[in-house]
Parts: structure tokens; C-alpha cells; sequence
């Protein structure tokens, strides 16, 4: 059978898919700028289930990994990636650039470290 | 509860706040609302719309290069629907464009806006298209054009609402932050005006004001830059031809005018970027292989992404045309229908005068009385994309019985521009689009006032005609300047004395006073900014017009052609796609003459030498980059000479320099007495070591090859994303005109002016071919963005259009329910 280890795996992964889902869909029918707000929480919490046995560390790590996917996949799935990185550049500078996947990373990531700790406490 | 969660939890609640605390970082964070969200709208619109209250249908048929075939039954729905997919295609730009003209740019980019703003306002631009809105909407005349106008403003702001509520606006709105305004029937009209703005506004009389004070007014004549006996007209002078003849009035001191360098400067940095050249021609039926007339236009203006242009064909019980317009304007601006065809170049003419006072108390004085100027005071938002607030900026006017006052410090010109006058130019664009001959094309020309075109014309029928006229001032109490050299009539060139009433306008030269070519005896006729007419018809008309070079090389090559056999399509090609430029060669050949044959210098010499036996602008040419920048060094150098500074340098025409270097080696007192701290040869070396510096910059020790340097550059005005980068074969006066906007060790020379479409109608067929620098889409995330660039405008080729040609299964339909008509 399926050691316990495999089994937290596969979970954080179906739990990671549902976040990047769930981060999709918040930002997606949320109005603006309430989703981008609304979207790191609700998916920090829900990646937070499945992170219960982790460190804070990968908890964290887990969170900004599908709060920077959810960001990425809609950039893929439009296929507007290189025209947003080029105008991002032009308008912003290298700020343009990261300050997207920092802000859907790090939140998304806090808010999982945080569900963890307050869970555990 | 731990620290770290306490600190993680303000941190949470700190990044979180972002997008609220620094708004402007918001279209870049949210993937939906924000820039990339652009992305989802759909470059074709299908279904039906039911529109209430519009008398028709009109069927949207979109082919694959994304452009638009509109069949409609009556012109109300046709119009409607022009609107509702201008907008589609180009929301954001029509919004850009009438805000110039509006005065209320700075309420869309901010303070980046606002010098462009101060000039609108000041001008009176926005009360010229309110004053032309009310002649268009009360004379019953006009009743057609209103109709229109009101039909597609209608269509813009259905598409705006459509486009708020399924969150399909452009890019440059979310970067902004900012939703677009209703669109109402003058805000086309100001897209029309804005043509006048880019074509006909300068201030070459306070330049030509400056070298006057710099040098004497002999200047005038020995440059040759009023009589411009070095140009080459475009057309033979016409017996018809009535012009009353100009007679000064009185002698005036005219070293004693002000200086005005500064401001002329800072006003012309504003529209520095646009160009006013362009090429057109039309080929007589008898030299044509179709046997109907050929016609052929390139306008060339700035190259931005989208471009100027957006190509539309509309199709309703009244008309069947198609072309290129000015998005914002319901009309084909430039194109064909069934039976005629048109095309246009600028006249570079004189629609600007600028007057002086004496000043006493803050009046100032006119015939003999002291007047107090009138004011106008505007106040305009100023949008902060940052903080996405508006602060308000007052702008104040004060005006003479002449025009606004241009100010600057002490000093001070009343202005008289011809784009302040309301006009009727879409009335022309209106009843062109349904002229079936010749003949009505230029009756509907006597709504044309600005900015006057070399108006090309052809019908079906084998007519053709060559009329470029319009609102030329009618000036009166003009003042006789002696130059030292004879005596001239200032006919506008330079500022008047406003106290005096020197140089007032009584109105236009009325049109059946100017002349047409007609089917005239010619194989061809061509233009391309040089002077219209030899002889002594256009004496006093202008004096600005382009070198002849394009002129010249067009007629060359129609000449080399026709001896071959009758002229064709292919032909037309050919000419719009030449690289030669005869300007380079022109300068290169000066260089060589006066350039001192010592150490490196000769070894550069032979260079251009060997480049003049064959000059060619290839991209792969490896001389070219050398002769580009030392031809540009040493037209720069000689103007600072003569001006004292770079700016303005677009005003040295190369005839001018070409008059003063032929009159310096025949030892002419005055060349050397302009040229006061350098010699000829001294200029010529030190623009080679320019040169020679600049491109060991770009090159670092690789080997020269032109399209590495030479680079067209075409950009989004706001997101500044660059659709090109390509490399640029000709040069600032080619026929395919590629002018560097400059030439640095930075940028190399970078290319954003150039054919802004590429137009050849032959009168036999009913097929447009169309070659346009971008796409017809405003969405830089569309493929439809840059596919005509890509496709046709960068390789040569054509996008064909046929007038005739059927479509099957719509993709948009607008249903009227309404009873009108």
C-alpha cells in the first residue's frame, strides 16, 4: 500500500491544485481590487489544510508557490506573458516585473505560514 | 501565539494594502482587470445586436487580416456600425487623438500632456470645431453630415458601454486607471482638425526671424529660402491662373525685430516628432497598361503603434468605398470608390503669421490706438496616474484683434493660424467618398480650408486632376523689405508689425482664383512637398516646401519606366518601395568637394567617392552608416553656425545649405561673413570626426552594416511596447522614406517616421492594394497588432482589397428598429 508519506504528497498536491483554482476563481469574479486581496487569504488558508504537518517554512513555500502559479497560468493561458513582461519593463522597470509575483507569492505564502501557526497554536 | 506569526500576520496585512496604497501598481497585480486582462478581448465581435432607433441593418463581415467590410442598408446603419468598430479596433487612440485637439490630453497622460494642451487651447482649437459643429448642424445643407457624425458618434459610445460592462477595455486604460468618455459628433470633427495641427502648424516665420537677426535679411535671398529656385515644381504653371499679384506697401527696418529663438524653439519641440512629407502621383490613361488611370499615395507621418490609419470598407445603398481613415472619423479619408480615386500630400505653405506690438501699461498699440488684450482662461485636469487623482492646472490666454499671445517671458506674438478658423474639411471627406468623377471630387473641395493637400485625383473614366489648393490667406498691407540684395514683398515668412496692421487677413483666395491641372497633357503628374506650380503661379502662396529630391527621383523613375512600355501596378510598387536617396548623394558629393585631403580624411573622401559611383541605401551596405552620419553631422554643424543651436534644424532645407556652400566656393562675402567661426572645410572635418566617433560607438570594432544602425522604431505612444526593430533601407529623402529622428551613440539612428500607409488604386479594376505599418487592431496583445506590417508593409507586398467582392455569413450584425431614414 501507499506509505503515509505518499499520501501527504499527493494530497498537498490536489490541495495545491484546488488553490490555484480557487485563487483563479476569487480573481476572476471579485471586483477589483478586492480579488487580489481576497484571493491570497482565502487560498493561504485552504493551502494551510494540507501544510498542517509541514514547517512553517514549507508552509510558506507551498502558498507562494501556488499564489505565483495562479498568476503565471492566467498569463500562460492568455499567452500574454511576453507582452506583459515587455510593457511591465517599459512602464516600470524591473519593478513592473517582480512586484506581481511578489505580491501573489509572499501573500498567498504569509497567509499559509500564518493559518499554519494559528492552527497548530 | 508566536512572534513570527504576529510579524507575519502585519506583514500579510501590509502587502495586502498594496494595491490600495500605491493604486498605480494595481494594473500590473491584477491578471483580470489589470494589463493583462486586455488580453481576453476577442479581436472579431460576433452575434446580433439590436440597436433601438436605427433605421437599417448593417452586416460586419471581418476577413483574415482582421478587416472590417461593412454592407449596410441604409447610411445611418452604415455609419453606426463604422463607429461601434472604430472603437473596437481603436478605443483608446480616437480618445488620444481628439484629446489634442480637445485641450484635455493631460486628463488622460498627465502632465506629459499638458504643453500639448496649452498650445490647443491657446490656438482656440476647441472653439474652431464648436463654432464648425453649429454650421454643420443648422444648415440644412450639411443636414447628410450631421446625420452621419451623429449616427457613429452613437455606435463609439454603444461599443464604450458594451465594452465597460464585459470588462473588454484597452490596455492603455488599465495602465491609466482611467474608463473612456462619451464620444459626441465634434470629437470627429477635432480628429479633423488635428490634421491641420500636425500639417499646417509651425513656427518657421520666428526661425527665419532669428536668422534675420542673426544675419541681415539678406539672408532671405542668398539662401533662397523664399523664392526656392532650387526646388522642382511639381506641375507646369496653368494658363488659367489668376492670382492677383502681391505689391508691398512700405518699407520697414527688419533688423530691428525681436529676437525669438526660445520660443520658437519650445514650440516646435511639441509636434517635432510628426513629419509633414508624403508622395502621391497619378498616371494619365493613355501611359497607363490598363488604359485607366494609376494612382498612387504615401503619406509619411509618425510611425506609432497602432498606426495612424485603420482601413475600413463600407458599403451602403449610396456609396461603396474603402481606404484608410483617421479612426474617430466616420469617412475613408484617403482610398477609392467604385469610380474615383484620391490621394494627398501637404502643401507646405504658409498658414501661420505672427505679429508684434509696442506694449505701454499692458496695452498694446494698433493704427494709432491702445487697446487692452482680451482673456480666456481655461482650467485643465491634470490625471496622476500614481496616485489616480486630478489636480487642476490654469491655463490663461490673452489675445489681440489679431489672434492668442504666444508669451514667454518679455516676450510676446500674436498668432494667426488657419487651423483656429472653424472648417468644413469633413464635409469634403463626405462628399468625396461619393463623387463619381473628377469633376465632383473638386467641386467638393471648396469645403476644404485645412491643412491644404496636393489633391490627386482620378475617375473610371479616364479623367485626372491636380489641385492643390484650399484656404490660402488673402493678406493685405504687406510690408516691402529691403534685403540689401533687392527688395522683397514679406508675404508672411516673417513676423509682421501687428501696431502697424502690416500683413492682416481678409479671408481666403477665393478657390476659382487658384489653379487645376486637368487632364493635361502630361503622362504623369507627381508631388511630394516640393512647390506646386513653376513659374510665376504660386509666387507668394509659400515658400516652406520640401527639397525637390523625392519630387525628382519619382518623375526619374516614371520617366525610366514609361520609356520601357505603359506604366502598371507593378510600377507604382516599385516607386513607393525605392531606397535611392538623391539628398545623400547631394551632400556626399559637397563633402568630397570641400572636405581637405589630409591623413584619414582622404582615405573617407575616397569612401563616399567610391559609395557616389554606386549609392546605394541597402541594409547590408557597408558605407552607407558613414555617409548617413556625416551628411547628418554636417547639416547639423552648419545650421548651429548659422543659428546659433541645434534647434529647429528641420528648417535648414538642403537647397539652403546647397546655396550657401556654392556661393562660399565661389568666394561670396556673405558665405564667409555667415559662416563666422568656422570655415567650410573646418565644418566638413569636424563632422567627420563625429561621425567617425559616433559609429566606432554603435560598431565597437565590428564591421559597418547600415541595418544595424538604421532601425525602424515603432512604438505605442503609452505602453511603449515597440512593434519593430526591423532594419531600414533608405534614407531621409528616399521615395520609401526613412528619415533617423537623430543619430547617437545610444540609440544608432532609430526610424519612426516613415509611409504611414501605402495606397495604388488602378481605375480599371475596383481593387485597392494597401500596405499599412502595424495592424488593424489596438490591442498590443492581438496578432492582429502588427500582421500588415509584418506582412505586407515590411516585405513590399500588399493587402488587396476588392470593392466588389461578396461575403458570406456576417460575423456582427446591427439591427435598427427604428422608423428614421
Amino acid at each position: 500500500m501507499y506509505s503515509q508519506g505518499m499520501v501527504r504528497v499527493a494530497r498537498s498536491i490536489i490541495i495545491a491544485v484546488l488553490g490555484v483554482a480557487l485563487y483563479i476563481a476569487i480573481v476572476y469574479l471579485a471586483p477589483s481590487p478586492l480579488n487580489i486581496m481576497a484571493a491570497p487569504v482565502a487560498t493561504g488558508i485552504l493551502v494551510s489544510r494540507s501544510s498542517r504537518h509541514m514547517g512553517s517554512l514549507k508552509a510558506f513555500l507551498l502558498g507562494a508557490a501556488v499564489g505565483i502559479s495562479s498568476y503565471l497560468a492566467f498569463l500562460l493561458y492568455t499567452g500574454s506573458l511576453p507582452i506583459v513582461l515587455t510593457i511591465s519593463m517599459e512602464l516600470a522597470g524591473p519593478l513592473g516585473v517582480i512586484s506581481p509575483i511578489i505580491y501573489h507569492g509572499v501573500a498567498t505564502g504569509l497567509v499559509s505560514l500564518v493559518a499554519v501557526e494559528v492552527a497548530r497554536s | 501565539m508566536s512572534r513570527a506569526v504576529v510579524i507575519s500576520s502585519i506583514l500579510v496585512v501590509i502587502i495586502l494594502a498594496v494595491p490600495v496604497v500605491f493604486p498605480a501598481l494595481l494594473p500590473f497585480l491584477d491578471p483580470i482587470n489589470g494589463l493583462p486582462g486586455a488580453a481576453l478581448a476577442p479581436d472579431k465581435y460576433e452575434g446580433t445586436f439590436t440597436v433601438r432607433g436605427l433605421y437599417g441593418e448593417a452586416l460586419v463581415y471581418y476577413d483574415e487580416w482582421l478587416v472590417p467590410h461593412i454592407e449596410a442598408t441604409s447610411d445611418e446603419a452604415g455609419f453606426y456600425a463604422v463607429g461601434w468598430i472604430s472603437a473596437s479596433l481603436r478605443l483608446f487612440q480616437m480618445d488620444l487623438h481628439r484629446r489634442v485637439v480637445l485641450g484635455n490630453l493631460s486628463s488622460l497622460v498627465g502632465e506629459a500632456g499638458l504643453e500639448s494642451d496649452r498650445l490647443s487651447l491657446l490656438l482656440g482649437l476647441p472653439e474652431a470645431i464648436e463654432e464648425t459643429w453649429s454650421i454643420i448642424e443648422s444648415k440644412p445643407e450639411f443636414s447628410r453630415v450631421a446625420s452621419a457624425l451623429e449616427a457613429y458618434s452613437r455606435g463609439v459610445n454603444d461599443y464604450i458601454e458594451y465594452a465597460k460592462s464585459n470588462d473588454l477595455l484597452p490596455a492603455e486604460y488599465r495602465v491609466l486607471g482611467l474608463e473612456p468618455e462619451p464620444w459626441i459628433p465634434i470629437h470627429s470633427l477635432s480628429i479633423a482638425k488635428l490634421l491641420s495641427l500636425m500639417l499646417a502648424w509651425d513656427t518657421d516665420d520666428l526661425v527665419l526671424n532669428e536668422l534675420v537677426r542673426r544675419h541681415g535679411p539678406d539672408i532671405i535671398v542668398n539662401l533662397d529660402i523664399v523664392n526656392r529656385t532650387r526646388n522642382l515644381a511639381h506641375a507646369p504653371c496653368g494658363e488659367a491662373f489668376k492670382l492677383g499679384s502681391i505689391v508691398g506697401t512700405d518699407s520697414v527696418n527688419i533688423s530691428l525685430l525681436p529676437p525669438s529663438a526660445l520660443l520658437a524653439s519650445k514650440l516646435s519641440s511639441i509636434y517635432s516628432t510628426w513629419s509633414d512629407a508624403s508622395n502621391n502621383w497619378v498616371v494619365a490613361p493613355w501611359a497607363s497598361s490598363s488604359g485607366k488611370p494609376l494612382l498612387a499615395n504615401d503619406p509619411h507621418l509618425a510611425l506609432t503603434a497602432p498606426p495612424i490609419w485603420l482601413i475600413l470598407h463600407i458599403k451602403t445603398p449610396n456609396m461603396n468605398v474603402a481606404g484608410v481613415t483617421v479612426p474617430g472619423v466616420p469617412f475613408i479619408v484617403i482610398g477609392r470608390n467604385l469610380n474615383v480615386a484620391w490621394g494627398f500630400t501637404n502643401v507646405g505653405s504658409d498658414f501661420v503669421d505672427f505679429y508684434y506690438y509696442e506694449w505701454s501699461e499692458g496695452k498694446y498699440l494698433y493704427k494709432g490706438e491702445w487697446m487692452k488684450p482680451e482673456y480666456r482662461e481655461y482650467n485643465v485636469k491634470v490625471w496622476d496616474p500614481m496616485s489616480r487623482s486630478y489636480t487642476v492646472e490654469k491655463i490663461v490666454v490673452r489675445s489681440t484683434i489679431h489672434g492668442p499671445l504666444l508669451e514667454e517671458g518679455t516676450e510676446s506674438f500674436a498668432v494667426k493660424f488657419t487651423g483656429s478658423e472653424p472648417s468644413l474639411e469633413v464635409v469634403f471627406i463626405y462628399m468625396l467618398n461619393r463623387a463619381d468623377t473628377v469633376d465632383d471630387a473638386l467641386e467638393s473641395q471648396r469645403y476644404f480650408i485645412a491643412p491644404i493637400q496636393n489633391f490627386i485625383v482620378a475617375d473610371s473614366k479616364g479623367n485626372f486632376a491636380y489641385s492643390p489648393n484650399g484656404g490660402y490667406p488673402a493678406r493685405t498691407n504687406l510690408p516691402l523689405i529691403d534685403t540689401g540684395y533687392g527688395k522683397i514683398v514679406n508675404t508672411g515668412f516673417l513676423p509682421f508689425n501687428g501696431s502697424r496692421g502690416e500683413g492682416e487677413w481678409t479671408g481666403f483666395i477665393p478657390l476659382d482664383e487658384l489653379p487645376v491641372l486637368y487632364n493635361p497633357d502630361l503622362p504623369y503628374v507627381a508631388t511630394a512637398n516640393s512647390k506646386p506650380w513653376n513659374g510665376s503661379c504660386g509666387a507668394g502662396l509659400g515658400w516652406n516646401y520640401a527639397d525637390r529630391f523625392r519630387t525628382l527621383r519619382i518623375y526619374d523613375l516614371l520617366d525610366s519606366f514609361s520609356r520601357i512600355g505603359p506604366l502598371s501596378i507593378d510600377h507604382m510598387s516599385r516607386i513607393q518601395l525605392d531606397t535611392r536617396d538623391y539628398s545623400l548623394e547631394a551632400l556626399a558629393s559637397i563633402l568630397v568637394e570641400v572636405t581637405p585631403r589630409k591623413g584619414e580624411a582622404s582615405l573617407y573622401v575616397d569612401m563616399l567617392n567610391q559609395w557616389l559611383q554606386n549609392p546605394s541605401t541597402d541594409i547590408d551596405d557597408s558605407v552607407t552608416p558613414l555617409v548617413l552620419a556625416w551628411t547628418y553631422y554636417f547639416h547639423e554643424l552648419l545650421w548651429e553656425e548659422l543659428y546659433g543651436s541645434t534647434d529647429n534644424r528641420y528648417f535648414f532645407k538642403i537647397e539652403h545649405l546647397e546655396a550657401l556652400v556654392d556661393n562660399y566656393l565661389r568666394g561670396e562675402s556673405w558665405a564667409r561673413r555667415y559662416l563666422k567661426n568656422s570655415s567650410l572645410e573646418e565644418l566638413a572635418l569636424s563632422s567627420l570626426e563625429r561621425a567617425l566617433s559616433t559609429l566606432d560607438s554603435i560598431f565597437q570594432g565590428e564591421d559597418w552594416r547600415y541595418g544595424d544602425i538604421h532601425v525602424y522604431r515603432i512604438v505605442n505612444p503609452v505602453l511603449k511596447v515597440d512593434i519593430a526593430g526591423d532594419p531600414a533601407a533608405g534614407g531621409p529623402y528616399s521615395v520609401n522614406v526613412a528619415p533617423p529622428s537623430s543619430i547617437d551613440p545610444a540609440m544608432g539612428a532609430p526610424v519612426s517616421v516613415g509611409p504611414s500607409v501605402r495606397l495604388i488604386s488602378d481605375l480599371s479594376t475596383t481593387m485597392l492594394h494597401i500596405a499599412l505599418p502595424g495592424g488593424e487592431s489596438g490591442n498590443p496583445f492581438s496578432k492582429h497588432y502588427s500582421d500588415h506590417y509584418r506582412s505586407f508593409w515590411l516585405t513590399g507586398e500588399y493587402y488587396r482589397l476588392d470593392l466588389e467582392e461578396t461575403h458570406a455569413g456576417a460575423n456582427l450584425v446591427f439591427s435598427g428598429d427604428g422608423q428614421g431614414g
